[in-house]
C-alpha cells in the first residue's frame, strides 16, 4: 500500500512538473521571439559598423567601387 | 530468485510479453518497410520477406497460449498507439482511425477489464515516447515522431509518467515489458551490426 502511495505521489509530482515545464517553455519561446525581433536589427547594425561586413552577403563594404564618381 | 524461478506464472507472463514485443516490432517494421527502404534503415520484415505474416502469427499464438490477457491487450494497445498518427485517415475497414481506436479500446476494456487494458496502453505509450525521445536526432525524415510534436523533454517526462502509471496498475507487466524492450533492442542492434558488416561492406 505504501509502495502504491509513493508511486501516486511521484505521478502527481511529475505531472505538475511536466505541465509547468511545457507551458513555461512555450511562453519562453514566444517571449524570446518578441525580444529577438527588437534586439537583432540593432545587433546586426552594430556588427556591420564594427566589422564593416554586410550581414546579408558577408562582403566587405566599400571595397568595390562600381561607379567611378563614388 | 528461487521464488521467480519456481513461480511459473511470472515466467509465463514474462515470455508472453517478450513474444508479444517481437510481434509488435515485426508488425511495425512491416508497416514501415517502404519508408525504411527509402532512408536505408534496418528492417526485420525485409529479412523475413513473405514469411513475416506466418512467423508473426505463430509467435503471437505462442504468446497468447502463455498469457492471453497480457498478449492480447498489449497487441491492442500497440494498435491503438500506432493509430494516433493516422487519426483522420480512412482505414481498409471503412472506419476512420479514431473510430477504430475507440472500438478496440472499448472492446479490450469490456473483455479483459479496464485495469489490464490501461496498464498495457500506458506501457506501450511509455515505450513509444521513450523510442521517439531516443530517435529524435536520427528521425529527421519522419513527422510521426512525437518528440517533434510535443518537444523532446516533454516526451521523456510524459514517458516516465506513463511508465509509473503502468507500474501503479501492474508492476510485473511493466517490468517484463521494459526488460523485453531492452532485450529486443539489443538483438536488433546485434543484427544491424551484422547487416552493415556483411551485406553493406561499403558502409
Amino acid at each position: 500500500m505504501i509502495y502504491k502511495n509513493i508511486l501516486l505521489y511521484i505521478i502527481l509530482f511529475l505531472s505538475i512538473f511536466s505541465m509547468g515545464y511545457a507551458i513555461g517553455r512555450r511562453i519562453g519561446k514566444k517571449e524570446g521571439y518578441c525580444e529577438s525581433e527588437i534586439i537583432i536589427p540593432i545587433k546586426l547594425k552594430q556588427n556591420m559598423m564594427q566589422s564593416s561586413f554586410c550581414p546579408i552577403c558577408c562582403r566587405k563594404l566599400n571595397e568595390i567601387n562600381v561607379c567611378d564618381k563614388i | 530468485m528461487s521464488f521467480i524461478i519456481y513461480n511459473t506464472f511470472i515466467i509465463k507472463k514474462f515470455i508472453s510479453i517478450f513474444l508479444t514485443g517481437i510481434v509488435i516490432k515485426l508488425m511495425d517494421d512491416y508497416m514501415d518497410s517502404e519508408f525504411d527502404d527509402l532512408i536505408k534503415n534496418i528492417n526485420l520484415a525485409k529479412f523475413l520477406g513473405k514469411g513475416v505474416v506466418p512467423y508473426t502469427l505463430f509467435v503471437f499464438s505462442l504468446a497468447s497460449m502463455l498469457n492471453y490477457s497480457a498478449a492480447i491487450t498489449l497487441f491492442f494497445a500497440s494498435y491503438i498507439t500506432g493509430m494516433t498518427t493516422n487519426f483522420d485517415e480512412k482505414m481498409p475497414s471503412g472506419l476512420f482511425g479514431y473510430q477504430e481506436m475507440i472500438i478496440i479500446f472499448l472492446f479490450g476494456c469490456i473483455v479483459f477489464g479496464t485495469a489490464e487494458m490501461f496498464s498495457s496502453l500506458f506501457l506501450i505509450i511509455a515505450i513509444q515516447l521513450w523510442d521517439d525521445y531516443v530517435d529524435y536526432h536520427s528521425d529527421k525524415y519522419s513527422i510521426k515522431n512525437l518528440a517533434f510534436v510535443l518537444g523532446r523533454n516533454e516526451s521523456l517526462l510524459l514517458g516516465i509518467i506513463f511508465l509509473i502509471s503502468s507500474m501503479y496498475i501492474d508492476c510485473l507487466k511493466t517490468l517484463s515489458g521494459i526488460a523485453s524492450m531492452l532485450i529486443i533492442v539489443y538483438i536488433i542492434n546485434l543484427r544491424s551490426i551484422k547487416y552493415f558488416k556483411f551485406e553493406n561492406p561499403e558502409r
